[in-house]
């Protein structure tokens, strides 16, 4: 089959010669993931560890609802959110539907979940013996929390992995949210799955493979950033 | 602290979990600079009682003092920065060898350079300066207890619990180890209580046991003397001093390999 060299010589091409509408594509892709992760990590990181911290009734249904939502449909989430921001519905007023705005909102919800039922999840496993360790070492709240953190941070590493990758990955929310408007809100998957509606199947594949491409890149520098943080102690490496 | 008054004071003190009585009527006096060995078969309470010495968990039961203050209550970081424990499991923190024992200094505020200045004159007093850099978890058994010892003593605590420190140790390694910590513990007039499975430890390091047996205290008194005159405590290394009788409750010997706390850890005992 052709097909796959042609869309290879037609993605190397796209990127070389340094397509504005592919880089546009992509740079919005990486905004929106950038933006989503950040505001995840700012909600789910709290949540995540008053959840593997706390002892209160209802946190065991709140982390299995966090464990359910690891799996929300993307679709699913995307119509509820499209629902809320449609022009008559209750926060029509704020005009989001087909915004960045609206598709970081639905991207949030889909990937909160994760970094709050990894990070849950990974505090449960290890408070029985840390928690008392760091007692007897002599740490404040503060810095119990600081430590913690830093022993977590394989789980939290991954957390925001499989975020970005989920980000990435879904197409229905981004495209019912966002409407797959050309230079506003059309991401990578969504700009995939118009060119194959078109019958374009080698800029179909083009996409694929830079999408594909940046993936890599994203995994390779975050994997790089926790070699990195191994070292950060008194000249240590990494995890055990 | 000036010598003989007391560190710990425990009178009547109990802990049940669960509706389960683990620790019942306990007196026991502590004096600074005093050194106490805490025997008993497997289930006695040991560990238990050593935590509840730590201010890790509070009495159930009796009233506890520890440096004066009442057990029970929020405790101030400034107490327990007063006492270093080592655990039963050896628990260590990810980072290097290094960084373990540096943390403790530098969450009491000592600058970075002199923490670790510090940290490196215990490795080597304790013979592990050659692995400073190493990943904690990547030490043997033994170099991983000799690495708890050094981050115990580092902060120069005023009272020491140690809960079968030297279980790791090749019987060859634990002679030397037992002097370094009895010199380090007499020129620092340390306040010690060390549990042990082996009567050696304890008389090579401490001066007074108590022997706890079903959660209770049975017996006590000098550590030496109480050898000779105690059948509780002979019957319970029925093959000289270095083995415990199994007379106690299911449970494995000992903790000691259990490893550093890290992501692999599915932990939560
Ligand atoms: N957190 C706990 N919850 C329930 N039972 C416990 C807990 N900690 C200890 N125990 C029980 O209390 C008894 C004494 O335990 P421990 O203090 O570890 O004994 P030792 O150190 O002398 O072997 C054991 O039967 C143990 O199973
Ligand atoms: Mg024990």
């Amino acid at each position: 089959m052709d097909l796959i060299g042609i869309a290879l010589r037609e993605a190397w091409g796209l990127v070389r010669s340094g397509d504005a509408e592919l880089w546009e594509i992509v740079a919005l892709s990486l905004r929106l993931a950038g933006w989503t992760m950040g505001l995840t990590l700012l909600l789910g990181l709290p949540a995540g560890l008053f959840l593997g911290f706390g002892r209160f009734p209802g946190r065991r249904p709140l982390l299995f609802l966090a464990h359910v939502g690891m799996g929300l449909p993307p679709t699913v989430v995307g119509l509820w959110v499209a629902l809320l921001f449609w022009r008559s519905g209750p926060l029509g007023e704020l005009r989001w539907i087909y915004t960045p705005r609206a598709m970081v909102v639905a991207e949030v919800i889909l990937t909160l979940p994760i970094v709050v039922a990894l990070v849950a999840t990974a505090i449960e496993s290890r408070r029985a013996k840390l928690l008392p360790l760091l007692l007897s070492l002599g740490a404040t709240p503060l810095q119990m929390l600081w430590l913690t953190l830093r022993e977590i941070r394989l789980s939290l590493l991954t957390a925001v992995m499989a975020g970005f990758g989920r980000v990435f990955s879904e197409v229905g929310a981004a495209m019912m949210v966002g409407g797959n408007i050309k230079g506003e809100t059309r991401t990578m998957t969504t700009a995939i799955v118009l060119e194959v509606s078109k019958g374009q199947f080698d800029r179909a594949l083009a996409l694929s493979f830079v999408l594909l491409g940046v993936s890599l890149a994203i995994t390779l520098l975050l994997t790089a950033v926790q070699r990195a943080g191994g070292g950060e102690g008194e000249g240590g490496g990494g995890m055990g | 602290m000036k010598a003989d008054s007391p560190v710990v004071v425990a009178e009547g003190v109990g802990r049940a979990v669960r509706g389960r009585s683990i620790l019942d009527g306990i007196d026991l006096v502590v004096r600074a600079g005093e050194r106490w060995g805490i025997v008993g078969p497997n289930g006695a309470g040991k560990t238990t009682l050593l935590h509840l010495l730590a201010l890790l968990v509070p009495p159930t039961a009796g009233r506890l003092a520890v440096f004066g203050l009442p057990a029970g209550g929020r405790i101030p970081v400034a107490v327990r920065r007063r006492l270093s424990v080592v655990f039963q499991d050896g628990r260590l923190l990810s980072g290097s060898v290094l960084r373990n024992v540096a943390l403790p200094l530098r969450l009491r505020g000592v600058p970075r350079r002199e923490a670790r200045r510090r940290a490196e004159r215990w490795l080597e007093a304790f013979g592990l300066l050659a692995l400073a850099g190493r990943r904690a978890g990547s030490l043997s058994g033994g170099e991983r207890a000799r690495l708890n010892l050094a981050r115990a003593l580092a902060v120069e605590p005023e009272l020491l619990l140690l809960d079968e420190p030297f279980a790791a140790v090749d019987a060859s390694s634990r002679k030397p180890l037992q002097t370094l910590l009895r010199s380090i513990v007499e020129r620092e007039g340390t306040t010690l209580v060390l549990i042990s499975h082996d009567y050696r430890d304890l008389l090579a390091l401490t001066d007074q046991v108590l022997v706890l047996a079903g959660g209770r205290a049975v017996d006590r008194g000098p550590t030496a003397a109480l050898w000779a005159r105690s059948s509780r405590v002979q019957a319970l290394f029925p093959d000289g001093f270095g083995s415990i009788a199994k007379a106690g409750g299911p449970g494995p010997a000992t903790d000691a390999a259990a490893g550093v706390i890290d992501e692999g850890d599915e932990g939560g005992r």
